[in-house]
Parts: C-alpha cells; sequence; structure tokens
C-alpha cells in the first residue's frame, strides 16, 4: 500500500513521467480509499506550494520597494540638484545684474571704456582731458564748466563732448530723465555719429530683461 | 529575456534549481523593463492602476516559477510570450476578486491566450489560512523538507540542510512528511470537507 502512496505522492508533485500518471490514475479510480488519499494530498500539495509562493512573494516584494526607493531616491536627488542649479543661476543673474546694471555703474563703464584721452594737442583737448577726470573725480559741476567751455563745432572733440555729456547726465539724473533722453538720442538717430553704436548698446542695456525686474538707479 | 543568461533555457534551468538560483532568476525577470512594461501597459489599458501592475507581475512571475518546476511550461513560446500570458490571465483574475467587471472583448482575448497558460495558484484566503495551520501543525522539519523536496533540491542538500543521517533517509521522511500532511487534513474533515473534489 505504501509503494502505491509514494506513487500518488510523486504523481501530485508532477514528478512521474507520462506513462506512470497514466498507471497511476488508474489505481486510484478503482479504489475509493485511494480517491480519497490522492484528494488529500492536492490539498497538502496547494499548503506547500502555497508556503514556496509566500516566499517567493516576499522576495519580489522587498525588491519592489528596493527598486522604488532607488527611483524615489534619484527622483529626490534630481529633484534638489535642479533647486540648487535654479537657486544658484538666480543669484548669480541677480548678482551680477545688481552689480553691473545701474544707471550710474553704466554710465561709469561707457565712460572708461569708451571715451579715451585727447592727445593735447589744443586746448579744446586739455579742457575735454580736464572734464574727463573731473568725472573721475566725481566732480560733476566741474564736468559741465569743462564741457561748456568747448566751443568748437563739426570736430571729432564736439562729438566726444556729446557722448561725455549724455553719460554724464545718466550719471547725474537718471535714464528716465528729459536730459538724458534727448542728449543721448542725438547720437542713436545719427548713424554717422562715432558713438553711434555705443548708444545703442547703452540703450539696448538700459532696457534689458533684468533691469526691468532689478532696476537700481 | 536575455541579459545575464544566455536563453531561456538558462533561465528555465536556474528556475528548476531552486534556492538562490531560482531567486537570482526570478530576480533577473522581475527586472526586465520590456515584459514589465508591456504587462503594465496591459493593466493600465484594462482598467488597473501601476500598483496593480506590479502585484500582477509579481504573481505572474510566482506561477511561471510554479509551472516550470513542475514541467507544466511545455516551451511551445518563448518564455516572454508565456509569462505575459499568465500576466494576462493573473490581471483578469484580479479583477474578479476586485469586483471589477472584464469587458466582452478583453475576456475574447484571454481565451485565445490561455490555451497553453496554466493552472493557477488563485486560492481563497480563507484557505490559505487553514492550510497555512495545518502546515504549522505539522512542524518546522517536515515543512521545511517538503519545500525542499517540491523545489527540486537533491536529497543530498536536503540531508545536509536537515542534518540527516543520510540521503536515502530523505525520501522516506518526505513520505512520512506528507503521510501526516494528510492526515492532519483529515482530521479536520469539518474544515476542509469543503475543498476536497474542488
Amino acid at each position: 500500500m505504501n509503494d502505491i502512496k509514494d506513487k500518488i505522492q510523486d504523481l501530485v508533485s508532477g514528478k512521474l513521467s507520462g506513462s506512470e500518471e497514466m498507471e497511476v490514475q488508474a489505481s486510484i479510480n478503482e479504489n475509493v480509499e485511494l480517491q480519497e488519499y490522492y484528494q488529500l494530498l492536492l490539498l497538502s500539495e496547494k499548503a506547500i506550494e502555497e508556503e514556496i509562493a509566500s516566499e517567493h512573494r516576499s522576495f519580489l516584494k522587498s525588491k519592489s520597494e528596493t527598486t522604488q526607493k532607488n527611483q524615489t531616491k534619484g527622483n529626490t536627488i534630481i529633484y534638489w540638484i535642479g533647486i540648487a542649479a535654479s537657486v544658484i543661476i538666480l543669484v548669480l543673474s541677480i548678482s551680477t545684474a545688481n552689480l553691473s546694471f545701474t544707471d550710474g555703474d553704466l554710465a561709469d563703464q561707457y565712460t572708461y571704456n569708451t571715451i579715451s584721452i585727447r592727445s593735447a594737442d589744443s586746448e579744446e583737448d586739455i579742457i575735454f582731458n580736464q572734464a574727463q577726470k573731473a568725472y573721475r573725480d566725481g566732480d560733476y559741476e566741474k564736468v559741465w564748466a569743462k564741457l561748456n567751455d568747448i566751443v568748437l563745432s563739426g570736430s571729432l572733440l564736439e562729438k566726444d563732448k556729446e557722448w561725455l555729456t549724455a553719460v554724464t547726465y545718466l550719471k547725474t539724473e537718471g535714464s528716465e530723465s528729459d536730459s538724458f533722453k534727448n542728449s543721448v538720442s542725438k547720437i542713436t538717430s545719427d548713424p554717422q555719429h562715432p558713438y553711434h553704436e555705443d548708444a545703442l548698446k547703452l540703450m539696448s542695456e538700459l532696457q534689458s530683461f533684468w533691469r526691468l525686474f532689478v532696476v537700481k538707479k | 529575456m536575455k541579459g545575464h543568461y544566455k536563453s531561456d533555457k538558462d533561465i528555465i534551468n536556474a528556475l528548476k534549481k531552486g534556492g538562490k538560483e531560482t531567486n537570482k532568476a526570478l530576480a533577473h525577470l522581475f527586472e526586465n523593463k520590456i515584459i514589465f512594461n508591456r504587462v503594465q501597459n496591459y493593466v493600465l489599458y484594462n482598467g488597473g492602476g501601476v500598483q496593480d501592475a506590479t502585484d500582477v507581475y509579481i504573481e505572474s512571475l510566482i506561477i511561471l516559477e510554479k509551472n516550470i518546476r513542475k514541467n507544466k511550461f511545455k516551451q511551445d513560446s518563448t518564455l516572454m510570450t508565456y509569462l505575459t500570458g499568465i500576466a494576462k490571465y493573473c490581471w483578469s483574475q484580479m479583477k474578479k476578486s476586485k469586483g471589477i467587471p472584464i469587458a466582452g472583448n478583453e475576456s475574447m482575448a484571454l481565451e485565445l491566450e490561455i490555451i497553453d497558460t496554466p493552472e493557477h495558484l488563485f486560492i481563497t484566503n480563507e484557505l490559505k489560512a487553514k492550510l497555512n495551520q495545518a502546515l504549522e501543525l505539522l512542524g518546522e522539519k517536515c515543512k521545511t523538507l517538503l519545500k525542499m523536496w517540491s523545489q527540486n533540491y537533491s536529497s543530498e542538500e536536503i540531508s545536509k540542510h536537515l542534518e540527516m543521517p543520510t540521503p536515502g533517509a530523505v525520501r522516506k521522511q518526505k513520505f512520512y512528511c506528507k503521510e501526516r500532511l494528510a492526515e492532519i487534513i483529515k482530521s479536520d474533515l469539518k474544515v476542509f470537507g469543503v475543498y476536497l473534489n474542488e
């Protein structure tokens, strides 16, 4: 009896070949006691299989959780890197804008970078150099006084005078003042003016995106 | 479905070995994005969520492992096709248990897919709990032996793991343990009677 029971156990576990299966199945069909044993073994097999499935389920769920954790960790890192990068860009942009984009800063920048010291060939050249020096010293009343002393017209010096006048207005009265607007428009509207390109560039910087945000005059 | 394994056959062999090899193969399949995405798309398209898709995939892998171990996978199709078929079947079972209606075209597609699909593991939670109780009554040593036996561990491996005197004693002990488990179930026919002949 134990022999056939052993074979039924193998049948239920799926460990028999096709011909053996048929043989054992025939024995079961002929014997009520074996039929009951077979049914009990089917339930036993379910119990064992459920135990195995439960182990696999735990293993795969832990795998799934690890994957999700890693994904979340990765996403969080990317999220914070994005935030940090945005903050850095914002701070750099604002600080750059604050450092160089005020009216006074732009006026200084354009005065120092575009107007050169004249060769002092004439009295007017000397006066113009004195006006420039007064600008550097921050003595703007002296700048106006020296510029008024220059009376030559149609010369390059006159163009220098117009440009220095415009940037001095920018420095002293700001970009919204009529004095600055009038003086600079005279240059921007004249394509032949030697400071035409500089004036256009200055106006473009005055109207830049960042100035609209963080303008400091 | 290759990756670390050269072919489906390598995966099948690993799944049949049991223990660490089975876990490695299961992990390999679990991390297969192509097939997981295919299953996920199917579940999402048929009324499920992302978590449902993961649950379906896990249950499908469990069934796949069992069917391979029990030689029910005849290798008429690729492992990927077979696993996808199981997953579709799993989702239909889960939908039933959740009370989600199955669309006409979906069940028709399932019937076609199911031709080669497997006997499944879906049993009620009530029966699961009762079977678990029966296994607890069996004792740890018998339980481990039967699990290892079902997972195709060799007699040498089982005897070593359970510190049994000889590999030859394993088969005798297995017979005894199965007899005992059948007895435990029989002794509680009030509980299990309803599940016999199912």
